[in-house]
């Protein structure tokens, strides 16, 4: 039987990865690619927490958890929609999506 | 009693006089613009100053608890109180002021004559000048007494930078101001020090019961620390050596000026100071020894540079110097024949020298001033042969200087008679007298000198340059009469009633008082004294030296420029270099000083301040650097800075 | 060194202290039978048993927010006009 642990650890390492992704990559859709990865990693934990959750009033499942993770879902659609409108505009301007060339807004 | 209760509104007339010559429109001020209400007020200071002294006369005082005062300031459990104390020697003063303040106001009537607007503030000054004396005179503390010394020092140097338009007025009158004032912080120190010990400024305290409260609570090396400050603002106010380089260049203001306040009054106001200090001053030998000293050394020292000056009123302002010296020289020998011979002389003969000098000096300075109107100039080199034209004024100006010079029976004999006389005794008390004693016989002959030099060069011969000289107005010929009468009986005043000396001995309660002398003892005293004879041969040998070299043509007077004597002369026309030292001094010292603290200001606290400036920017400058735009590094800095924090709490625990 | 490589130093200490700091709690043991909350219970979450339940009006919100930030995203990405 599948223990809790292992859908953490499972959601630790998918936002390793997208943390990873978002810290490195040069494309700015790829980074934009890695911060849903690492919402979704945010999801799959409100779900097993959900899952397992045994409640205090004895058996009394709370799926608030997954309630949540629908949530989180719509707003991860609206975060990416306007994210790629504003790369489109940046890209417009400055013919390049390199995040290492973006770097207007310094000293 | 009643009567002396009024005594405060003595102050207060002149100052009304100020206010109203100082406030009402131009037209309001009728005759001389401002001269009507100075006149009436000092007239009418005058009246109730005589009043005041008839009572003090017949024997009434306002002194001890019984002086009234009102409270000023109250401060925590200190009260400041502004009082009136009338003995026998606020008579004396009021008397000097009064007199020689009337006469002089009345003679500026005609001297000011053709200053037209600049009348108006001369009057308010004089005014406020008088008013705050008198106060000074009056006072029953030593706090309130300081606040009028202050204002007496403030009016000085107002009028003497009254033609302020000369740089060397406005300077002689900053340089008043500034030399007294070193004085006056010393008399500060002197009297905060007696205040720390026994909690109050009143005369009353402080010296009630031979001044039992203050011996008993300040200890006597404090006392005579605390009393020779005092005498220090004495120093300043009253120029002695070495405070004394003011009182000449102080001869820039008007000559009724130099005559009121640097012959007659202000500079007595330090005279007054001792002996009013006395009850505590007899118990401090040391600080008795000094004032002798001070006053020996300023009377020599001031006679030997008159005899080089050239201009009338700087022979005045030396001669003044060199009688406050006779002056403070009696206060101190009194203070001990006091202490250890149970004997006032000493007091008596500086008192007393104190009411004659400032009506025979004032007398002077007037004569001069009438010069100075007639003739244009200050220069005696360039005068001579004035008797002629002028006759009231030199012959008023030959009283003068034979009483100064002290020929009897002028007051002048009387008075350096008893000073000499008390100085010597003192001699047998303390050695150091006894030179302090030859010196003033030396002083003596040098004023019999240089004060015939003076008349003979203004009034005799033949005229060395042209000018154009007439007798003076009555306005101001007639105060000269009245002070040349003054001035030839002032020193009977010493046989008057039971005598002066029993006159200015009673002080109340606060020192014993000695037994009585017939007036015959005192002038038998003085006329089978061998020392009488003594100074009066060395004066008239220096009246007929001076005769000798300049009233009789052919002397060549060239002789003592070279060599020796010429070398002597040059010193004493620069005033023995006591102002150049004390200006190199200034400049060296002080300047230096200044130089230091400017070079400190500018490298090292402007230095710190723009270097913290300079510090912040170069440090943003390198902070700046951490903006780089690229979002990718704010993100692992956030990363990295998540790691550290959940390492510690993991590890280092926390709450 | 590139960037890269301290970042995924980072990153890898992070995900090491998440799944160290996981294993080392000791979560609650549960039944088979206990497990998984059914449809019907998220259904009855969501939109509510009774009238003042649910998370109804949250979701016709989000629903708002999609819908503006879809709209704002088409104006954003346009092209300009000459």
């Amino acid at each position: 039987m599948i223990t809790i642990e292992y859908w953490l650890i499972l959601s630790s390492l998918l936002f390793a990865i997208g943390a990873y992704g978002v810290l490195t990559r040069k494309n700015a859709i790829v980074v934009l690619m890695s911060i849903e990865i690492m919402l979704n990693a945010a999801n799959i934990n409100f779900v097993a927490f959900s899952s397992y959750h045994m409640g205090l009033h004895g058996g009394s499942q709370d799926p608030s958890g997954q309630v949540f993770a629908i949530f989180s879902i719509a707003i991860a659609a609206a975060e990416v929609a306007v994210g790629l409108a504003i790369l489109l505009s940046v890209y417009r301007r400055y013919k390049t999506i390199d995040v290492d060339k973006l770097n207007i807004l310094r000293w | 009693m009643n009567l002396l209760e009024y005594a405060w509104l003595i102050p207060v007339i002149p100052f009304i006089a100020f206010v109203l010559i100082g406030l009402l429109p131009r037209k309001g001020l009728w005759w001389e613009d401002g001269g009507f209400y100075a006149i009436a007020g000092a007239g009418g200071a005058l009246i109730l100053s005589m009043v005041v002294v008839w009572q003090v006369l017949t024997g009434h005082s306002l002194t001890g608890v019984a002086a009234p005062s009102f409270s000023w300031l109250v401060i925590g459990n200190f009260t400041v109180k502004f009082g009136i104390w009338i003995d026998s020697l606020t008579a004396i003063m009021l008397v000097v002021v009064s007199v020689v303040g009337t006469l002089v106001v009345v003679y500026s009537g005609g001297y000011m004559h053709e200053e037209a607007d600049r009348r108006r503030r001369y009057y308010a000054e004089i005014m406020l000048f008088i008013s705050v004396m008198y106060g000074l005179v009056l006072a029953n503390n030593y706090l309130e007494m300081f606040i009028f010394w202050e204002l007496v020092g403030l009016c000085s140097y107002l009028l003497i930078g009254f033609w302020y338009e000369r740089p060397a007025a406005a300077s002689a009158a900053k340089r008043a101001f500034i030399v007294t004032r070193v004085g006056d912080i010393m008399l500060m120190a002197g009297l905060i020090i007696l205040f720390k010990y026994v909690g109050s400024f009143d005369f009353t305290t402080l010296f009630s019961g031979e001044a039992a409260a203050t011996r008993d609570l300040v200890p006597p090396d404090m006392l005579t620390l605390a009393t020779a400050l005092i005498f220090g603002g004495a120093i300043g106010k009253s120029a002695q050596f070495p405070l004394h380089e003011w009182l000449p260049d102080a001869m820039e203001g008007p000559t009724t000026v130099s005559a009121l306040i640097h012959a007659a009054t202000m500079v007595n106001a330090g005279i007054y100071l001792i002996a009013r200090s006395y009850p505590l001053l007899v118990w401090c030998p040391d600080t008795l020894l000094f004032i002798g000293v001070i006053g020996g050394v300023t009377a020599l020292l001031a006679a030997t540079v008159a005899l080089a000056a050239t201009d009338i009123k700087r022979v005045l302002a030396y001669s003044t110097i060199s009688q406050l010296g006779y002056m403070t020289l009696a206060l101190g020998a009194g203070g001990l024949l006091l202490r250890d011979g149970g004997s006032s002389a000493g007091y008596a003969a500086g008192t007393f020298h104190l009411m004659n000098h400032a009506f025979f000096k004032a007398l002077l300075f007037l004569c001069a001033g009438s010069v100075i109107h007639a003739v244009g100039t200050n220069d005696m080199r360039l005068m001579g042969g004035l008797r002629k034209k002028m006759p009231i004024t030199s012959i008023t100006m030959l009283i003068g200087a034979l009483a100064i010079a002290g020929i009897p029976p002028l007051s002048g004999f009387w008075s350096k008679d008893e000073v000499l006389a008390a100085v010597y005794h003192a001699g047998s008390f303390q050695a150091t007298f006894f030179i302090l004693w030859a010196m003033g016989v030396a002083t003596a002959f040098l004023t019999a000198f240089y004060m015939f030099r003076m008349w003979f060069m203004t009034f005799s011969g033949s005229p060395m340059s042209e000018y154009h000289a007439h007798e003076s107005p009555n306005i101001m010929t007639a105060p000269l009469m009245v002070l040349a009468g003054l001035a030839i009986v002032s020193g009977f005043a010493l046989f008057i009633g039971s005598g002066y000396r029993q006159f200015i001995e009673r002080w109340g309660d606060t020192l014993p008082t000695p037994e009585y002398e017939s007036l015959g003892a005192i002038a038998g005293d003085v006329f089978a004294s061998p020392f009488t004879y003594l100074v009066l041969g060395v004066v008239i040998v220096g009246i007929l030296l001076a005769y000798r070299i300049y009233y009789v043509p052919g002397f060549d007077r060239s002789r003592f420029a070279a060599g020796i004597p010429g070398k002597f002369q040059r010193a004493l026309e620069n005033r023995w270099y006591i102002s150049k030292f004390y200006d190199d001094f200034a400049v060296t010292v002080v300047y230096g000083f200044s130089k230091l603290a400017d070079v400190f200001d500018r490298r090292v606290i402007d230095g710190a301040v723009n270097g913290f400036a300079y510090l912040g920017a170069r440090t943003g400058n390198v902070v700046r650097k951490a903006q780089s735009g690229n979002v990718q590094r704010y993100a692992s800095l956030v990363v990295v800075a998540i790691v550290v924090l959940l390492l510690f709490i993991l590890f280092v625990g926390g709450a | 060194m590139r960037p890269g490589v301290t970042r995924g130093i980072a990153i890898l200490a992070l995900a090491l202290i998440f799944v160290g700091v996981m294993m080392s709690v000791h979560w609650p043991q549960v039944g088979q039978d206990q497990l998984a909350p059914t449809t019907e219970d998220v259904a009855k979450t969501l939109f509510g048993e009774d009238n003042s339940s649910g998370y109804g009006l949250v979701m016709f919100l989000i629903g708002l927010l999609l819908l503006v930030a879809l709209l704002g995203g088409v104006f954003l990405a346009k092209e300009e006009k000459e």
